[in-house]
């Protein structure tokens, strides 16, 4: 029998996924378990299966790393996609399980499982041109993906889309005069022309401030599981393509002038971020603010240099997961619960849900690096790695993640209450328990950060930077 | 066939650039919807006649016939919103072949956009000072420079998602005529065609979204 060609299997099964959880849509729960199950699944074979010989999984022959020709294309999965898709399909997996009986949408699953073959086509195509117009057309199903349970205004969603939309043209320029740059005369000159259109197109995807404005704006009206997996998941595959770019010029990861600019666009994002957070009245928002100040360390991550920095830039990526999920399923209950994620809506809830409410603030301590969390271990290397150069961008660093605990405790305050809310339900038993195993997992990778080092070395060696 | 040769002929070169140049700025000022969308569908059409003679026919025709279906999916969305963005027709204003006469386009009166519009013109004549590229025509590349200009300008000042859709449409589209001239590969076309529909869907998505709540009736089906 003919082995099943690894690109096959990871474009049609989150597709089928799809279909039969928009089937299923009605009962949430097989719609969850089948989104959960297809994403699990392709973690585990893009995890386990070796690219270079046949396996058998469930007694079939698949040939994972075999291409396959698709109208007059190739599609062949390398080993950076592969390590790449491992950790977007396992984060879209942990995100999809913790939807548990939680309102995110009915689409929510199904647009989902579609996102994700989108971003698997895009880590099965050769060329970074192609790559970009998938991962920019992504951001259509993304906008039904963050469509609550009803119709209406997505919120942050149009903002979203607008920069997502205007990165392609930007990405593909940048491209084209790379690809000039090496094979013309004009050589680092064209290539330095690109630097431009790159720097504000992937500005643009890992919303470097001010592009990233669609964040906030996205957790205060999205559901907000919804909001986390496009933060996470798409941002993730938005560093998989800065790394396919840079591949193309990896004479910019030694240039000191533009990393000190790549640095510089992640202070002012994580400072406005943490500053920000500190003073908003709602949780949506104070989580938006929270996940925008993490990701300008995950700029100050890329930006630190040498060897290391797409190392760390990755480990980040994949370490901010878990939190961004931990905050958004416990946003989701405490907004559904109180009917608004208000401040003065709030007062009471801590004392009617103390895991979620709890859940949130560990979320929110991980995204401000805080000790023995999931953020502390990146946060420190990025802090450490600017303050060589700059010491007083460490101390701003320092006072905008302080921005965010200010925040989280002023929300805390509010939520306490002078008693407990008697119009609210109990504390839900299983979506307890996954929101109790998510903060777990955010401890757990305080205690022990290199828990996905050996998957993250594996992506960016196999992309041979160095 | 021959009159529609010559035309077509007559067509590809300066009448196109003229009818680009115009066809941005109606997008941009346009108070109707219908009036922009219109001229959105004919730059479209101008866009691929001004590719004529720069890239192969096929592709020409494939570029029109993308710009038609995504113009017309925002068409499908555009219809059910009552005068197609934040203003709503008003009683004894004066209407031209159906359509109402207005100074207001958005957030902006006609004459700040007019204003605004030449603030675009003296920006393209700057960045064009020091414009080197020398595989894409001069012609083509001004025009870009001008739909890209007007597009990011109508993006800046929408208040409504149709506006927004009109607009980054025109920006795409005038990446689109220099694009075309740097990279003839046939995979890229087809994934930029895919990709200009995606968006004209997910504009159109927005658009009917945002009015299915500005009208207060969730789920329900707008008024024509």
């Amino acid at each position: 029998m003919t082995p099943l060609p690894g690109p096959i299997l990871l474009l049609a099964i989150p597709a089928l996924a799809a279909l039969l959880a928009f089937l299923l849509r009605r009962w949430a729960p097989a719609s969850m378990l089948v989104a959960a199950a297809a994403s699990a699944g392709l973690a585990v074979l893009c995890g386990q299966l070796p690219l270079d010989r046949s396996a058998y999984v469930l007694g079939q022959e698949v040939a994972f790393g075999r291409p396959v020709v698709i109208a007059g294309r190739t599609l062949m999965l390398d080993a950076a996609g592969q390590s790449w898709l491992a950790l977007v399909f396992g984060m879209a997996g942990a995100a999809f399980l913790l939807a548990w009986r939680l309102r995110q949408g009915r689409l929510f699953f199904s647009f989902g499982l579609i996102l994700l073959s989108f971003y698997a086509l895009v880590a099965l195509l050769p060329s970074f041109e192609l790559g970009v117009l998938v991962l920019v057309m992504g951001a259509t199903p993304a906008l039904f993906l963050m469509q609550g349970e009803k119709p209406g205004p997505v919120r942050g969603g149009d903002r979203y889309f607008l920069v997502t939309l205007l990165a392609a043209p930007l990405l593909l320029a940048a491209a084209w005069l790379a690809a000039q740059g090496q094979a013309g005369d004009e050589g680092v000159g064209m290539v330095r022309m690109a630097l431009l259109p790159a720097g504000l197109g992937f500005g643009m995807l890992l919303a470097a401030f001010p592009f990233g404005t669609w964040m906030p704006a996205l957790t205060a009206g999205a559901p907000p599981l919804a909001a986390a997996l496009v933060m996470s998941v798409s941002q993730a595959m938005a560093l998989y393509l800065a790394a396919l770019f840079l591949r193309q010029a990896p004479w910019m990861l030694q240039d000191s002038k533009l990393l000190e600019v790549v640095q510089f666009a992640g202070l002012v994002t994580a400072v406005a971020g943490g500053l920000m957070a500190a003073v908003q009245r709602d949780l949506g928002r104070l989580f938006g603010y929270a996940a925008l100040c993490d990701v300008g360390i995950l700029w100050l991550a890329m930006g630190s240099g040498g060897s290391q920095s797409l190392v760390l830039g990755l480990q980040h990526a994949v370490n901010r997961t878990t939190p961004l999920l931990l905050m958004g399923a416990c946003l989701a209950l405490l907004r559904h619960r109180a009917g608004s994620d208000e401040l003065a809506a709030l007062r009471g809830t801590a004392r009617r849900l103390p895991i979620h409410t709890a859940g949130f603030a560990i979320g929110g301590l991980a995204l401000a690096g805080f000790p023995l969390t999931a953020g502390f271990a990146t946060h420190w290397g990025a802090i450490r790695a600017v303050a060589e150069a700059h010491w007083p961008w460490a101390l701003l660093l320092l006072a905008s993640s302080a921005g965010i605990v200010v925040g989280l405790l002023r929300a805390l305050a509010a939520m306490l209450g002078d008693e407990p809310r008697d119009d609210m339900g109990k504390q839900p038993v299983v979506r307890s328990a996954l929101v109790v195993l998510a903060a777990a997992l955010v401890i757990g990778l305080g205690v022990c950060p290199q828990l996905f080092l050996p998957l993250v070395e594996r992506a960016v060696e196999a992309f041979a930077l160095f | 066939m021959q009159v529609f040769a010559d035309l077509f002929g007559f067509l590809t070169g300066t009448p196109a650039m003229v009818g680009l140049l115009l066809t941005a700025w109606v997008i941009f000022v346009a108070a109707d919807w219908r009036v922009a969308l219109s001229a959105l569908l004919v730059q479209y059409i101008l866009v691929g006649l001004a590719l004529v003679g720069t890239v192969q026919v096929e592709l020409v025709v494939v570029r029109i016939l993308t710009g038609v279906l995504a113009t017309a999916i925002l068409y499908l969305s555009a219809r059910h919103v009552p005068a197609g963005g934040d203003e709503a027709d008003e009683e004894g204003r004066p209407h031209i072949l159906g359509l109402q006469v207005r100074w207001l386009a958005g957030p902006l009166g006609f004459p700040l956009r007019l204003l605004a519009s030449l603030l675009v013109v003296l920006m393209v004549v700057l960045v064009f000072q020091n414009y080197k590229l020398e595989t894409v025509p001069m012609g083509l590349a001004l025009m870009a420079f001008w739909m890209a200009g007007m597009g990011i300008l109508g993006l800046v000042l929408s208040g409504h998602p149709l506006r927004a859709a009109l607009a980054g449409m025109t920006f795409l589209a005038g990446f689109d005529l220099v694009f075309a001239a740097l990279e003839s590969s046939l995979a890229l076309v087809g994934f930029l065609s895919a990709f200009y529909l995606l968006a004209a869907l997910g504009f159109s998505y927005l658009v009917a979204a945002h009015y299915l709540v500005g009208s207060g009736s969730p789920g329900g089906r707008a008024q024509g």
